[in-house]
């Protein structure tokens, strides 16, 4: 039994899959990419993953991509501890708030994490030219790439508009918290939702956006500590994998981009 | 015996996903098998605050089964998979699963809402949108609770040339992988001899393209992607999903507009 990652450190989706293979007690081999030098547009990789894009979890040998897929299919082939409920239609809404998640927060979480560490950091040096080029090599998501630019960033309607969809993501999560009894999404049982959810609000507590939810979603405030504090959070988010780690002089108000 | 209901419109490629896969498990036919809930998207009926109160996203489908209600159509199918185990729409083994699911959230990804791009251009944005000002069009915007992005993209005209060519690229990428995964797995289907609910899935976006015109993406030089559109389309399935007056082109005849009409009218 071999599991291998390629993953990057501060990827979303990275770290998901971190985190439940620690939930699953699992080890396994790290194979870690750097987006600036293109590790995820080479030949060699786009064979693993054609999406060009990273987590890709290898297991003997087959590989598997989309985090949300990789993280239920550990739970089928690892069933202990059980991270998704045993009964269909919790499952169907399970399913639900997963297609959610995929739709709402983790694109709107680019937003900002791009505007503000990842344009500047990879492309604010390099030619249009240089820029235009990779996006002529990306797969997937090209048109989010042209829609902020290599010098511009978002505009500030997408900005406005990401920060809504995270504010209508944690008020959801307030909600699940109330209607269920706690203490997870679901209810009593940690689930596929929490492992998923815990790194886009990681990443938006890490860049400064916690006063989104901290005054007045109590249920969802405490629902976070609790993630946080699982030994899950700690083996997944090692050193240096939040962007204030190792990006912090990006995150500085007077960096500039911060169109909030 | 079971009862479902399904909030749904004729029209909607993930109402038509859902009604695909009840048919192939078994129960083809609109208020025998199943009971429709019409949802008249034209009138917005999706953002009555009743509706919101089962779907919350303001959108088709929402599923109701013996009373309980799941939303998001990609659940849905997996759900109905689990309930009525025969015949299966998923590979038996996880690795198989997993492969059908990567492909299910391309397909969420990327066609779905590629598909949407030129069913707006092409039809929706000036049926709906052609005499609304800029106020109530922001207004009409801020009352959905997904997608106000997509339709400040859009505006009333419907999106332009940069965003189409980009829809265009899309569905001609999903077209290319659909080919090469019916060569590589030797056919009829996209996992290979299993028909899987990927098929079911991705079956109403792809006709909804062939629909507006732009067959001209794939017919020409993608075989293995042009029989296997003609392969899900003569399924029962799609006869019972598809019934007279599904496809946008029956719906709504008058507003009707194709690839080719728009490019003329727009001059590209």
């Amino acid at each position: 039994m071999a599991l291998e990652l390629y993953h990057s450190d501060h990827s979303t989706c990275s770290q998901k899959v971190r985190i439940c293979l620690a939930e699953k007690g699992l080890d396994w081999k790290s194979h870690a990419l750097h987006f600036q030098s293109g590790d995820h547009l080479t030949p060699e990789y786009l064979k693993l993953n054609p999406n060009g894009v990273v987590p890709t979890l290898v297991h003997d040998g087959e590989p598997l991509i989309e985090s949300s897929v990789i993280v239920e299919y550990l739970d089928e082939i690892f069933p202990e501890p059980s991270l998704v409920p045993s009964d269909p239609l919790q499952r169907g809404r399970m399913r639900s708030w997963l297609r959610y998640m995929e739709e709402v927060p983790t694109p709107a979480v680019r937003v900002p994490s791009f505007n503000r560490v990842f344009r500047p950091l990879r492309y604010e040096n390099a030619t249009q030219e240089e820029f235009e080029a990779r996006i002529a090599r990306m797969p997937l998501r090209k048109a989010f790439y042209r829609r902020m630019g290599r010098i511009d960033g978002f505009s500030q309607d997408e900005v406005d508009n990401s920060m809504a969809q995270i504010r209508q993501t944690c008020e959801r999560i307030d909600a699940a918290i109330k209607a269920n009894g706690g203490p997870w999404i679901m209810g009593e049982q940690y689930t596929l939702i929490d492992v998923t959810l815990t790194p886009l609000i990681q990443r938006m507590a890490d860049m400064g956006y916690d006063y989104l939810w901290k005054d007045d979603l109590p249920d969802m405030v405490d629902w976070f500590d609790r993630v946080r504090a699982r030994p899950s959070f700690s083996t997944a988010f090692y050193a240096n994998t939040n962007l204030s780690d190792k990006y912090g002089e990006y995150l500085k108000p007077e960096a500039g981009h911060d169109k909030d | 015996m079971t009862k479902i209901e399904l909030y749904q419109a004729p029209q909607s490629t993930c109402s038509q996903k859902v009604r695909i896969t009840l048919a192939e498990k078994g129960f083809p036919e609109m208020n025998k098998d199943w009971i429709e809930r019409d949802v008249d998207l034209s009138k917005f009926q999706q953002l009555e605050p009743e509706y919101l109160k089962l779907n919350p996203n303001g959108v088709v489908p929402t599923f109701v089964h013996d009373g309980t209600v799941l939303i998001e159509s990609s659940a849905i199918l997996e759900y109905l998979d689990e309930v009525f185990p025969e015949p299966p729409l998923l590979p038996p083994d996880a690795a198989g699963r997993a492969r059908a699911r990567a492909w299910m959230r391309y397909i969420d990804e990327v066609p779905t809402t590629a598909v949407r791009v030129p069913t707006f251009a092409n039809m929706l944005a000036p049926m709906r949108f052609s005499k609304t000002n800029d106020n109530d069009f922001a207004a009409h915007a801020d009352r959905l609770p997904l997608r106000k992005q997509f339709y400040q993209r859009m505006s009333q005209k419907g999106f332009g040339k940069p965003e189409l060519e980009y829809a265009e690229f899309q569905i001609r990428q999903t077209c290319e992988r659909i080919d090469a995964a019916v060569a590589d797995h030797g056919g009829p289907w996209i996992m290979g001899e299993q028909y899987t609910m990927v098929d079911a899935q991705v079956t109403p976006l792809i006709d909804r393209m062939e629909d507006l015109g732009y067959a001209f993406l794939w017919e020409d030089d993608l075989p293995n992607a042009t029989a296997w559109l003609k392969g899900v389309q003569a399924r029962p399935s799609y006869a019972a999903a598809f019934y007279p007056g599904a496809r946008i082109s029956e719906r709504y005849p008058d507003f009707y507009r194709t690839a080719a009409d728009l490019k003329a009218e727009r001059g590209y």
